[in-house]
């Protein structure tokens, strides 16, 4: 809550320099042959989905969020907000029936988490696939028990697609969420589970969701039942968030940023105090807030082509990005 | 805001996310991918057009006013002979003078309400001074998961497309079946404990006494009352179940006959929820009645409050009903084409017992604000109410509750 301003007035203007990306290439809409197709792929997704789609209870407080089961032997995804403080949850399948689950680890900074069912399955469950190929326009299902667990429906599914990726694990959609969601599954056309209902913004297109991939890297720890990070939608908060190491001072005229400290990574990069970065991915960085909304995009392990000015010489480099809270 | 309070902890992330990004905004979306975006989605209504084109000329505008002045306040669907046309009652029950209604060629005819299908939200509208061609309404099955639905506009481009999120089902409390027992699980032991038993219900009826504990409902095991719910949903009033309970060590089957609720138990209000389902209705304003339905399916179409009562569509520009109302930020309801056939071949109520009953439920509402006031504000009116005061009224209402979400909403940034 330190920069509400920050994204209102600059975000905008900033990104409009940023990449250029072919972006087009998704599953065609043109024809009604094609919506056709889109609508069987839907259905199916949103039949298969159904059954592995959970409501988890906590009994403590009575609150409730979503899952999804990703494993025969009852594993299931989750948001880290959704079992925050919670040591076991019911979970409800659509036709009622209750389980009990044990809840294992979180990293809140990315708002997952994870629930294994005690009973022993097996249990019907959804594939993960990849989030971080997803970008703007690929059509994505997100289903939950919106507004908490109602035996007389099943959860609602919803359609849409990816309006943008970022900011770090995270990727916004306009699949319509509600409280309830949280936690629940965002689908890929292919029915494997790219996603996890994170929170919502005002807009309707504002509906934030953790990318999938984001347990492959903190699997053994969640499995471990390790609780860790800070829930924070402000992506510069995140401490998550990725980072190339290095202290920014004074801006210079004609463009670029003096670069007046670096890390050991930045280091081994090969950057060095008193260069002046002018370009990252090829285009010009006008000023320090510019280079953390593009960064804010991008996930740590992302390697970033940058170009810099060392005694007046153009050099270029690349850096690989690092986790904000891995940075010495 | 460090709690454990799932809803709670979602809530503080929500309204940090909602600050930072400033209304209407995707944080960090870039042009391109607004384009994309954009262009994504006008493809995609470019392809859907020529399934709405054949209820376009069916769709119209309704114009009356509300108090907002002369405006379009709710979309009618011709039916019948092409003079008639069914619209959103609640939208235009308040109406001064005439209403109207305008096709998308601007052909235009005055409008009287004939008749009153209360349950649905639907009034039954007599055109004079054009005729229109009507909706091709088929008793089909109503469209399953995950099929396609296209809202039509009066002009050519429709409002929204949207999914089947929820096939169709009753949203009427008195089609929900209730055995009438208070129940729990603790502590943890075989079955579902009855704590007490309602007089007068299912329950009572079937012999049922507090102490029992019911082991299952037509063979299905509940061990928990989520799972009583949800065998319960299944079924209807008036119909029968056999109820597997403990009693003293022995098993036995009791006989039920399910009942409809006959007590009000009070809902908890949930002002949280209800901010999350304003949010967005900036961009989409909320159908005041979207609650109770008979039958709808729910969507996630978009459609505004004023674009509710016109005809929906399949891929294969079959109606499959009429929108009835946005009901929130995820969902809206269609009534299924087949209620609509049903509905039409029934007798309506006349506009002014419709209206009545309206002003009658408003009242109640009042007595209930009245009674939820400490005693000391409850002052007696002492003038009698001017005509139009329950509108004004739920216009007040309206506001206060709109002040009160921007409140909490301001509270929970300060405990951020």
């Amino acid at each position: 809550m330190k920069h509400p301003r920050f994204f209102n007035g600059v975000a905008a203007a900033v990104l409009a320099s940023a990449l250029l990306q072919p972006a087009w290439s998704r599953e065609p809409v043109g024809s009604i042959e094609d919506i056709r197709k889109l609508e069987g792929k839907i259905a199916a997704v949103a039949e298969k989905a159904m059954k592995s789609t959970v409501a988890l209870i906590s009994e403590e407080s009575g609150a409730s969020g979503s899952g999804v089961i990703t494993s025969a032997d009852g594993l299931i995804l989750t948001a880290a907000h959704v079992i925050e403080g919670a040591e076991q949850v019911l979970v409800v399948f659509p036709d009622g029936k209750q389980v009990k689950g044990k809840v294992l680890g979180a990293n809140m900074s990315k708002d997952i988490g994870m629930v294994q069912i005690e009973e022993k399955g097996p249990w019907p469950f959804i594939e993960r696939g990849e989030s971080k190929p997803l970008e703007a326009g690929d059509w994505v299902i997100a289903m939950g028990h919106s507004t908490g667990f109602d035996p007389a429906r099943t959860p609602p599914v919803r359609f849409g697609s990816v309006v943008s990726d970022g900011p770090g694990n995270f990727l916004t959609t306009d699949c319509t969420l509600i409280g309830g969601d949280s936690g629940g599954p965002l689908f890929d056309l292919n029915g494997k589970i790219v996603g996890i209902n994170s929170s919502i913004g005002d807009a309707l297109k504002n509906n934030n969701h953790a990318g999938v991939d984001g347990f492959k890297e903190d699997w053994d720890r969640l499995i471990a039942g390790e609780v860790w990070g800070q829930l924070q939608m402000d992506p510069m908060s995140n401490p998550e968030r990725a980072v190339m190491g290095i202290e920014l001072g004074s801006q210079v005229r004609g463009g670029g940023i003096v670069i007046s400290g670096v890390s050991e990574h930045a280091s081994k990069a090969g950057i060095r105090p008193g260069d002046i970065l002018q370009s990252v991915e090829d285009k010009q960085v006008r000023d320090g807030r510019a280079l953390q909304i593009f960064l804010a995009k991008k996930q740590a392990g992302d390697k970033v082509k940058i170009g810099i000015l060392r005694a007046d010489k153009p050099l270029k480099l690349e850096i690989e990005l690092k986790q904000k809270n891995q940075i010495r | 805001m460090r709690t454990s309070l799932l809803a709670t902890a979602f809530h503080a992330a929500l309204v940090a996310g909602a600050f930072a990004q400033g209304r209407g905004e995707v944080p960090l979306m870039r042009p391109e991918e607004a384009e994309t975006v954009q262009r994504q989605s006008m493809e995609f209504i470019d392809a859907v057009r020529p399934s709405v084109r054949p209820v376009v000329p069916s769709t119209l505008w309704v114009w009356a006013d509300t108090g907002y002045g002369l405006r379009s306040v709710a979309y009618g669907t011709v039916v019948q002979d092409g003079t008639k046309a069914l619209t959103k009652w609640s939208e235009i029950a308040m109406t001064r003078g005439p209403i109207k209604v305008v096709g998308g060629d601007g052909t235009t005819a005055t409008a009287t309400v004939i008749g009153v299908y209360q349950e649905e939200d639907l009034a039954l509208l007599q055109l004079k001074g054009a005729s229109y061609p009507a909706v091709k309404l088929t008793d089909r099955e109503a469209p399953k998961l995950g099929h396609f639905l296209i809202a039509a506009s009066p002009d050519d481009t429709p409002v929204s497309v949207g999914v089947v999120a929820v096939e169709a089902r009753s949203l009427r409390e008195k089609d929900q079946a209730f055995l009438g027992v208070i129940a729990n699980t603790d502590p943890p032991a075989k079955g579902l404990k009855i704590e007490d038993v309602e007089k007068g219900s299912a329950a009572a009826l079937a012999g049922l006494e507090s102490g029992d504990r019911i082991l299952a409902l037509n063979g299905r095991t509940v061990t928990n009352l989520v799972e009583l719910k949800s065998v319960l949903s299944g079924f209807h009033p008036g119909d029968k179940i056999a109820i597997r309970y403990l009693r003293k060590g022995a098993e036995a089957t009791a006989n039920a006959e399910l009942k409809e609720r006959n007590v009000d138990y009070p809902e908890i209000p949930n002002g949280r929820l209800r901010q999350m389902e304003r949010m967005g209705a900036d961009e989409k304003g909320l159908s005041l009645v979207h609650e109770g339905f008979p039958s709808v399916i729910q969507t996630d179409l978009r459609v505004g409050r004023e674009q509710c009562g016109g005809p929906v569509v399949d891929l294969d520009g079959n109606v499959v009903g009429i929108g009835i109302a946005r009901a929130d930020r995820t969902r809206s309801f269609v009534i299924p084409a087949k209620h609509v056939i049903d509905l039409l071949s029934r007798e309506p109520v006349s506009p002014e017992v419709a209206q009545a009953a309206m002003e009658e439920e408003e009242q109640a509402r009042q007595r209930q604000v009245g009674q939820n006031m400490p005693p000391q504000q409850r002052v007696p009116r002492a003038v009698p109410a001017p005509p139009g005061a329950a509108e004004n009224l739920r216009h007040h209402l309206e506001e206060m509750e709109k002040l009160m979400d921007r409140m909490r909403a301001e509270m929970d940034g300060l405990d951020e």
